[in-house]
């Protein structure tokens, strides 16, 4: 196993075709044949712990001129695995997915598969058919095909082989070097005719082991009919000569991959590799180009009756266009009452999407529709309004990080709006009603999105606004006897509103709301809540909550001790593990700050109080900063002030030991007690 | 319809057109279901509004019905969306028809009309499942202008018996009220039904007969006020008017079968299992071989449990009369996989071989005390598992599971009344329950704090009883794996852990015991002189229940449970306590706590246990249960105060 000193790459496969290795020719993996060292193994060494290793996953896909059909694809997968523990069973549940659109449809050619057993010294093999498999209509344009090996038992070894032919040319099937379980070989062939011109996508942290290109000659025929005068045909054919090219790739002893906290989605990580079409040319025919460029993704787009096309009719908005541009001069005013109008007038149905799914007039009756039914919708009111707008598609967090020199449109999602005026520019989504018109929400910041327009476009930051920013006013009355009166007030701004927001509109009432906050501290007894500015993006949200942590002897004590967090404080790290393979993903930069006033029962003085503390994880993006300062002010009250910030959303595997030392430093601050004493 | 009316003012001069105007305004009004007419009881504690809840269900024969329904639902604000969603189950047996639908503005305006082209055909297959021969028709309204109304008609029928109990809800969840709510069932004159009304004083029903002896029975509920939902709460059940029902007779593929009581009903599941048990002579011959030289029938029964546990897996698949049929055991044998009913019947075939008699035996399955009716004899279960009558006690069976010990039921099955399948006929009969004394999560510790504040030390955990299944697949996890798990797991302040070990104890008792070596950074906060050490992070923390200050639902306590830790602290050298942990103790009703602490030198001991009791209460006792927690969660968030020597 190589891993390129689990540096994560994005490589676009031409460039690393240098090596060449033996007669990577030979099929890897026989049908039928699985070694006894695999029916014997008890455990994989590389990996004691695994429940199961995929012994070998071979994959190729051939493009060939079928008479009838034209160009087809053929992908043929072989995979093999061995099962040490029932947990890993399901790894024998199989749902291969069938599309299909209008009269093309992919279709299973062959399907069929062993189980191995070792009983004593016998191995005994159970076959599986195409008739044990189930077929099941997902929708309109998905079937699946599901299935489940026979005779799995703890030691089995399994195969299946099956092909997939398809019309879809566009993009071929992504292929995975990697899944939970650890795998010996994985290897993927791809048998191309020269008309083709596919751009192969490489991600991932593990190193191909071993890359070869080669060229073949190979012919297919052609047969035609022609009509002659007096309905007479005379037949035709052709053979065709053309070169085929020939890729393989290989991988071996690839690792499990695991999921770890505060990860993007696992597709970021995952060793795989994709390709899509960028151009095809017949013989002595005119080049087709596919998406090679942003500029031809963009004239795609814009051309889709599904896209580009919407913003043709536009009448049907006609009134609320002119009622807007009368009531509002200014266009940052217009560009506002527009993002309102369409956000309140249009319910998202849920559903991300990169192409409208009616007219918009349709959606616009049915007051209801998908991101890309909303978000053009709103592209197309702010040009109607002369306000310089287009659409950014993008890819949400949960879809992963679109690969910058990937030009794919199956990559992305979700659409937005972009505006511009007098050089300021907004980021529009309009789907949900929390959101403010100079926000994104948390799924659409995932790094980068591409500015659809006439020509290249760019990419256009998805980052977080940087001014996600808590501020917590507090007022602690101590009791004599250590009961603690508090009132705090705490404003949310930004990214810190919007999830108080969601996390708010989950709960049936405000007081199972309240109920929720009590839990929070022990003993604590929630006298009032209020929550203004909830509708009111100018002002930062403010909720107000007055409690007390009463004590339960109400005699008065020689020593009191207060940590002034209260229920603020972090009481455990969230960094347990002493390694991270991947970066720590917070989404967006986050300023929380503190202001506590304690004040001093009469007849206390202060006896200890914590020193304060000031560390930071520096860098030149930004870095995690916490600062603590407890002064003594006249002798009734002490002012304690903290601040803490996350400057950047992102640190790498390499920051990671930091970060955990980082917070491990916070946790122990927050700890910190002030202690009074009576007066003698 | 807001342009429309603009229109109407704008053109009113134009005579026809306004004519015209004035007509379609008020035909595409439907007043009717306007939410302003929805009575202010029913608005309290309710997110959604049934204006009309119809269930007609006819039965045409005993292999043959059809259910009609008919609703419209008021929805007031976001979480109440639900209730609208239209959802039409059917499968290979049954035809389904939709008879359209209607979404209204908070006036009652149609605002859309739902279509049969606009509802999504889909297959309705769980993800644990690999085929059900089940689809559904589904309709997710999309409003958010609050509050809207759907209305709809939808009707199935089935070429099949009811051969289960049906239930009709006059509201179908806790935040719903409803206006009127209505059954109807009509029978063919060779039939009955039999029936079952819950919290309704007047339980009478109209009656009337039809042409050729068709009989017409109608239950009519109105101004049913929404429950609030709450943490702890009994069962819908226990509030709403409901009517549960089943016909006394029923057909099924040719299976005939009968409701009239327990025993008749589980003749008709012993004909449906009858001659599936037939296994290759060559397995019989290969399991009497492995008991042979077994004495005892029990460890017989093990024996023959690890080889199904060994050499099969569960994999759902529903098929064949409703999913009530087993696969053969010949089939399980050969694939080496099966539901319940498969793997269970497959089990009792295996017995059978080495001579030992078993029962298959019907469960209504889930984490709590899920019951059945039992004066109710028509199909209430989901699940099946296996009764093994021994000479001195009774062994009971999980079939699916290749984790559970053996004769281990766990939460799922435990305590609660199940259906003996036999030759004559079904028999009621009781799962046991776990004693308080099984169902444990104690703790065991020995920390040293050294002068620093910090800690290091040996913690254990131990689990048994209904909490066993939770962490016993952690034991066949690899060291490092489990390391992973435990830190995922715990959250004690700042710890690494050095070493660890998990393992499972499946003898008579079975339980799982969680050992780790800890450092613990900064365990106790340094405060100038003082360290602040926290009592109860290393054990199994205790947390509150919700307040709910206006609680209205009687509250049910269902696991009794025991927790028991003894930590030993290890105190640095040259300090002495300024504040020690007071010794406390609370019992009531709900539980019984007790900490204490001895100090001798510098070693501090602390004990600590809590028993929790089951019951079920009244609302007003609710401030009481959580003031017992709360006394308790206060008492165990303080701090043991050092202070250093001068």
């Amino acid at each position: 196993m190589k891993i390129g000193r689990l540096q994560f790459c994005y490589l676009l496969l031409p460039l690393i075709i240098m090596t060449s290795c033996g007669s990577t020719q030979d099929v890897p993996m026989r049908y039928r044949h699985v070694d006894d060292y695999y029916l014997d193994m008890d455990y994989y060494p590389s990996d004691t712990t695994a429940k199961a290793v995929v012994l070998g996953d071979y994959g190729i896909l051939e493009i060939n001129y079928h008479r009838n059909k034209g160009f087809t694809s053929y992908f043929t997968r072989h995979k093999r695995v061995k099962i040490f523990d029932k947990d890993a069973f399901d790894v024998a549940d199989f749902h291969i997915r069938l599309y299909s659109s209008g009269s093309s449809r992919e279709r299973i050619t062959r399907l069929r598969g062993n189980t191995f057993n070792k009983e004593g010294n016998r191995v005994e093999r159970v076959r599986f058919s195409r008739g044990d498999a189930y077929e099941e209509e997902v929708s309109d344009h998905l079937t699946s095909v599901n299935f489940s090996l026979p005779a799995i038992r703890e030691g089995s070894v399994f195969e299946i082989e099956y092909t997939i032919e398809s019309p879809f040319l566009q993009t071929l099937p992504t292929w995975y070097f990697q899944s939970e379980y650890p795998t010996v070989f994985s290897e993927f062939r791809m048998l191309i005719p020269e008309y083709f011109n596919y751009r192969a996508m490489m991600q991932g942290f593990l190193v191909l082991d071993s890359v070869d290109q080669r060229r073949q000659n190979r012919n297919f025929t052609v047969e035609w009919e022609e009509n002659h005068f007096l309905n007479q045909t005379s037949k035709h054919s052709a053979r065709v000569d053309y070169e085929e090219n020939q890729f393989f790739m290989r991988i071996e002893d690839a690792p499990a991959f695991t999921v770890e906290p505060f990860m993007n989605a696992p597709v970021n990580y995952l060793s795989k590799i994709e390709h899509e079409l960028l151009s095809f040319r017949m013989p002595h025919g005119r080049v087709t180009d596919y998406s090679s460029s942003w500029g031809q993704l963009n004239d795609q787009l814009l051309r889709s009756s599904n896209f580009g096309g919407v913003f043709n009719r536009t009448r049907f908005i006609g009134e609320e266009k002119d009622r807007i541009m009368a009531q509002h001069p200014e266009p940052e005013e217009r560009l506002i009452a527009a993002f309102k109008l369409i956000q309140s007038e249009m319910t998202w149905n849920r559903n991300n999407g990169l192409f409208a799914t009616q007219s918009l007039r349709r959606s616009w009756d049915d007051k209801q529709g998908n991101a890309a039914d909303i978000n053009l919708m709103l592209v197309m009111l702010l040009r109607e309004l002369d306000i310089d707008a287009d659409p950014v598609i993008l890819s949400t967090r949960a879809n992963g990080i679109i690969p910058p020199m990937q030009i794919m449109l199956k990559n992305f999602n979700y659409v937005i709006a972009r505006a511009s005026i007098d050089g300021q520019e907004y980021l529009l989504d309009a789907t949900e009603d929390i959101t403010p018109y100079f926000l994104l929400p948390e799924r659409c910041i995932n790094d980068k999105g591409r500015l659809v327009v006439d020509g290249e476009g760019k990419w256009i930051d998805l980052k977080g606004d940087e001014n996600n920013i808590l501020k917590t006013e507090s007022e602690l009355f101590v009791k004599n006897c250590g009961s603690v009166e508090a009132k705090i007030v705490r404003k949310k701004q930004n990214q810190i509103r919007l999830r108080m927001l969601d996390n708010y509109n989950d709960y049936d009432s405000p007081e199972d709301y309240m109920d929720e906050f009590e839990a929070s501290g022990a003993g604590l007894e929630l006298i009032s809540f209020e929550m203004a500015h909830d509708d009111d993006w100018g002002n930062p949200l403010e909720t107000v909550y007055e409690f007390e942590i009463p004590e339960t002897d109400p005699g008065p004590r020689d020593i009191i001790y207060v940590n002034p967090l209260l229920n603020d404080q972090m009481e455990s790290n969230p960094f347990r593990r002493e390694e991270r393979l991947f970066p720590v993903d917070f989404v967006y930069p986050v300023q929380r700050e503190y202001k506590v006033k304690v004040n001093i029962p009469e007849g206390y003085v202060v006896d200890e109080l914590p020193v304060g503390a000031n560390f930071r994880i520096p860098g030149r993006n930004g870095g995690a900063s916490y600062k603590s300062t407890f002064v003594i002010n006249g002798d009734q009250f002490i002012e304690v002030q903290i601040q803490f910030d996350l400057s950047k959303p992102l640190f790498t595997a390499e920051e990671y030991s930091r970060l955990r030392e980082f917070f491990a430093r916070v946790v122990e601050e927050q700890a910190r007690v002030i202690v009074l004493k009576k007066l003698s | 319809m807001k342009n429309l009316i603009k229109l109407y003012y704008k053109s009113a001069l134009v005579l026809g057109l306004g004519v015209l105007l004035l007509f379609i305004v008020p035909l595409s009004a439907n007043a009717k279901y306007c939410a302003s007419k929805i009575p202010d009881a029913l608005l309290e504690n309710a997110n959604s509004v049934y204006r009309v809840n119809h269930m007609e269900v006819a039965f045409n024969g005993e292999g043959q019905f059809t259910i009609k329904r008919e609703v419209v639902v008021t929805i007031l604000n976001e979480n109440g969306k639900g209730p609208d969603v239209l959802r039409v189950q059917y499968d290979g047996v049954s035809r389904a028809r939709f008879r359209g639908g209607h979404i209204y503005d908070a006036r009652g305006n149609t605002i859309q009309r739902i279509r049969r082209r606009d509802l999504s055909d889909q297959s309705n297959v769980s993800d644990f499942s690999l085929f059900e021969d089940s689809r559904i028709m589904v309709y997710v309204p999309r409003i958010s202008d609050y509050p809207y109304t759907v209305s709809y008609t939808w009707e199935v029928s089935y070429d099949r018996g009811m051969y289960h109990s049906t239930s009709f809800y006059s509201v179908p969840g806790f935040g719903i009220s409803a206006e009127v709510a209505s059954l109807v069932i009509e029978l063919s004159d060779d039939l009955e039904i039999q029936y079952k009304v819950f919290n309704v004083e007047d339980q009478s029903m109209t009656e009337e007969t039809l042409s050729r002896g068709r009989q017409r029975l109608v239950w009519e509920f109105e101004a049913i006020p929404a429950r609030k939902s709450e943490v702890l709460s009994p069962g819908l059940h226990n509030f709403i008017p409901m009517v549960m029902f089943a016909p006394d007779r029923f057909e099924y593929s040719g299976y005939h079968g009968r409701n009239t009581s327990w025993k008749e009903f589980g003749k008709w599941i012993w004909s449906l299992n009858e001659g599936r048990d037939q296994l290759p002579e060559a397995r019989k011959k290969f399991l009497r071989e492995m008991v042979s030289d077994m004495d005892n029938d029990k460890e017989k029964v093990k024996a023959i449990y690890n080889f199904l546990q060994s050499h099969t897996r569960y994999v759902n698949i529903s098929l064949g009369v409703g999913g009530m049929q087993p696969f053969d055991a010949k089939t399980v044998d050969e694939t080496g996989y099966g539901d319940c009913k498969a793997l269970t019947n497959y089990m009792m075939a295996m017995l059978q071989a080495v001579g030992i008699n078993a029962y298959y035996t019907l469960v209504r399955s889930g984490k709590g005390r899920h019951s059945i009716f039992e004066d109710f004899s028509a199909n209430q279960f989901d699940h099946v598992i296996l009764c093994v009558p021994l000479e001195k006690d009774t062994v009971w069976l999980e079939n699916v599971s290749h984790l559970l010990p053996f004769n281990h039921l766990g939460d799922f099955t435990d305590n609660r009344p199940v259906l003996i399948i036999r030759e004559d006929g079904g028999f009621l009969a009781r799962t046991p329950a776990y004693n308080p004394q099984e169902n444990i999560r104690n703790s065991y510790a020995e920390i040293e704090l050294n002068n620093q504040g910090h800690g290091s030390g040996r913690v254990e955990r131990r689990y048994g009883g209904i909490y066993f299944m939770d962490f016993m697949p952690v034991s066949r996890l690899s060291s490092q794996r489990q390391k992973e798990w435990l830190y995922s797991r715990f959250s004690l302040p700042n710890y690494t852990i050095e070493s660890n070990e998990v393992v499972a104890s499946t003898d008579t008792l079975p339980f799982v015991m969680i050992s780790m070596d800890v450092s613990l950074r900064s365990f106790a906060s340094t405060s100038g002189r003082r360290m602040f050490m926290p009592m109860n992070a290393i054990s199994s923390s205790v947390s509150a229940p919700p307040r709910n200050r206006n609680r209205v639902n009687p509250f049910i306590l269902s696991f009794e449970t025991v927790m028991q830790d003894t930590i030993i602290f290890t105190l640095p050298e040259g300090y002495y306590l300024e504040r020690e942990i007071q010794d406390f103790s609370a019992e009531s009703q709900f539980g019984k706590y007790e900490a204490r602490t001895v100090i001798q030198d510098n070693t501090l001991l602390y004990i600590r246990s809590f028993e929790t009791y089951t019951g079920t209460f009244p609302a007003e006792k609710y401030a009481d249960f959580f003031d017992f927690y709360r006394r308790i969660v206060r008492v165990e968030s303080q701090d043991l105060v050092l202070v250093k020597e001068d």
